[in-house]
């Protein structure tokens, strides 16, 4: 803990029930994907450095259990965070219709100052699957997005690692810009009166 | 957390917890050439070796995000600080409620207890195998709270927290971390200080003391609020306004920064912002410290940033006066090579080592400890083990309060008692009877009280 701090950005992973979170964290982080679905128990965390333009930041990536059962948690989790990431599986459009529900959710329990601005990123993942007849297309989910503050919009693949990469490179640089725009300059000008000659009792601890 | 409880084979300093073994036993296993037993310079990304760690401290925002850990770097320790804020946050359920009505405060897993204090915006997390009690971890942890109050204010923390829960703190305290590393240090070592909440006080004759105090109070300027000689974390002297006192906690603050970090002692003036949390949490006040002699140093403190010129011609005209009455080298001498007095100078035999602690003072003394009876590293440290243990016991809040214990363990006796006036723990030989136990309480109470004014000080001087 001696060197010099890095940025540090909390990443909220939001999204249903196998949509994919973990396993695009652990594409990111690891480069490793398991064909085996365990749903994640309340939460799991994941790090991963990055150079984002001349800073090195620090993704603390949350990531969060879809199901229901596991969501008493909610506050904790997405307060502080400084990017939240939105996923669905774009064969599957129950997720992709949960997306403003989540999206909703995590506005009232982070409670951001500007909920306006606050970094959301929206990823569509499993396009490596082929079923064109259940598909969220790319353009309603684009319409979808834009319509809800503009968020950025990335398909991918956590099994063949498609578009992972681009898409958390764009999470990292809201969310550092996120961090930054709530940067906090201020002098240590907190002075204290002292009345020396003022009746407050002597205290004898 | 299951991980928290794994004992790994290496790391052989820590094998053995301190508690329960005697100290000879110690003093022979582990006498093996290893005085470096605090592992602070440690592969931080070895997970074994964090895991292995005596204690933990981890400090962190209500975000999760980490602001201090003691041992392990980024990488380990932020998902560590993400398992830690899910568990204290399961206990407080949904509610935004921040206060301590419903806060998870403690929890045994296998050997290690977790005490946690929530002190909105910040988490402080102390973890230990070493058997010490939940209200002392508390009280650790405690001390490093403060530390970070003293360099950022309450009211600092507060506003820049506000409206952005993911503020990273570690920007704000930049430097600083030095201290709190130092502090952690101390408590690992067994602090006696820390242990007692007091303040020890450097050995004086009396009239020895009352001179530096009157050469410190004939020269107080206008804007002075507290003047300290202190050498080697011991208070030689001390002057304050009638209205205001200067709190323990504070100065162990202070001494801390001074005299376990370098940061202070290179003969230059400093002038820094402090915050003495139990004094007022809210500001800084400033302090002027300059080292003067090779263990000693002056802190004068004002409310009045722009004091710095005004306290440096204060130090200048104190310093001439202590050179001219010749007062340096008795301070030096009295706490030379880390020596405040020997336990053969009080007339209890057997003893080896003690604590006193005078509550009404909140000072507390002990002597030398003898390279004789404990000559490692490790059984200095278990004996401050078996004085946390005395403390815990005769502070124990349920199952009836002791006032008074003692057990042998290994080579040694240790007896402990908390009246409403002093506590006393000490260490001594084997199986010694009841009788002499009593005796020497009796007359090292008799030796504190003949020396009482060479020992402590006894209000300082007030302006």
């Amino acid at each position: 803990m001696s060197h010099r701090k890095k940025a540090m950005l909390k990443i909220v992973i939001l999204g249903d029930s196998g949509v994919g979170k973990t396993s695009l964290i652990r594409q990111y982080v690891d480069n490793k994907f398991s064909t085996q679905y365990k749903a994640t128990i309340g939460a799991d965390f994941f790090n991963r450095e990055l150079q984002v333009d001349d800073h090195t930041v620090k993704m603390q990536l949350w990531d969060t259990a879809g199901q229901e059962r596991f969501q008493s948690l909610g506050v904790a989790f997405y307060r502080g965070a400084d990017c939240c990431v939105l996923v669905y599986d774009v064969n599957n459009p129950k997720s992709f219709e949960a997306l403003k529900a989540w999206r909703d959710e995590f506005l009232v329990q982070a409670n951001p100052r500007d909920p306006e601005t606050f970094p959301f990123v929206v990823v569509g993942n499993k396009v490596d699957i082929e079923d064109n007849n259940k598909r969220v297309s790319t353009k309603r989910a684009q319409a979808f997005c834009r319509a809800n503050g503009n968020m950025p919009y990335f398909e991918t693949s956590a099994k063949e690692a498609i578009g992972v990469e681009a898409a958390f490179e764009v999470i990292a640089r809201n969310a550092l810009s996120q961090a930054e725009s709530e940067d906090y300059n201020e002098d240590f000008t907190d002075a204290i009166n002292i009345h020396l000659d003022s009746d407050k009792s002597p205290c004898m601890c | 957390m299951d991980g928290l409880t794994h004992r790994p084979t290496q790391n052989p300093d820590h094998s053995v917890p301190p508690l329960e073994t005697g100290l000879n036993d110690i003093d022979i296993s582990y006498d093996s050439g290893s005085e470096h037993d605090d592992n602070l310079d440690e592969d931080t990304s070895n997970l074994e070796v964090f895991l292995s760690q005596e204690k933990h401290f981890f400090i962190l925002s209500t975000a999760g995000k980490p602001i201090y850990s003691l041992h392990g770097d980024d990488n380990m320790i932020m998902s560590y600080m993400g398992v830690l804020l899910t568990i204290i946050s399961f206990f407080q359920g949904q509610s935004h409620d921040t206060d301590n009505s419903d806060q998870l405060r403690s929890f045994t897993a296998g050997n290690s207890l977790f005490v946690a204090s929530y002190e909105d915006p910040l988490i402080l997390v102390a973890i230990s195998k070493r058997g010490e009690s939940e209200q002392q971890l508390r009280n650790q942890i405690d001390v490093l709270y403060t530390q970070i109050l003293s360099t950022l204010t309450k009211s600092q923390i507060s506003r820049v927290f506000k409206g952005r829960t993911n503020f990273d703190l570690r920007r704000l305290l930049g430097g600083t971390e030095k201290f709190l590393t130092a502090l952690t240090r101390e408590i690992c070592k067994g602090s006696p200080p820390i242990l007692l909440s007091a303040l020890e006080c450097a050995k004086l004759p009396r009239t020895i003391r009352e001179k530096i105090t009157t050469i410190l109070l004939s020269h107080k300027s206008p804007s002075l609020l507290y003047g300290l000689v202190v050498s080697d974390s011991r208070l030689v002297s001390v002057i304050r306004p009638r209205k205001h006192s200067l709190h323990p906690p504070d100065l162990l603050l202070l001494f801390n920064m001074i005299f376990h970090t370098t940061a202070f002692r290179d003969g230059e003036e400093h002038w820094v912002p402090i915050c003495l949390p139990k004094f007022n949490s809210t500001g800084f006040l400033y302090a002027h410290i300059f080292q003067f002699s090779k263990n000693s140093v002056l802190v004068l403190i004002s409310a009045d940033k722009d004091a710095f010129f005004e306290l440096r011609t204060v130090k200048d005209n104190i310093l001439k006066s202590l050179r001219r009455d010749n007062l340096i080298k008795p301070i030096e001498l009295a706490v030379n090579n880390g020596f405040s007095f020997r336990t053969i100078d009080i007339p209890v035999p057997h003893i080896r080592h003690f604590l006193y602690k005078s509550k009404l003072d909140v000072q507390f003394i002990m002597p030398n400890i003898e390279p004789h009876f404990f000559p490692t590293t490790s059984s200095r440290k278990a004996l401050m083990g078996y004085y946390h243990k005395l403390h815990a016991m005769v502070h124990a809040k349920n199952g009836g309060k002791l006032k008074m214990v003692y057990f042998t363990k290994g080579s040694a006796t240790f007896f402990g008692c908390d009246s409403p006036t002093f506590e006393l723990y000490f260490a001594t030989g084997p199986d010694t009877t009841k009788a002499i136990l009593t005796l020497s309480v009796r007359a090292i109470l008799a030796w504190v009280s003949k020396n009482k004014e060479r020992l402590f000080i006894m209000g300082g001087g007030v302006f």
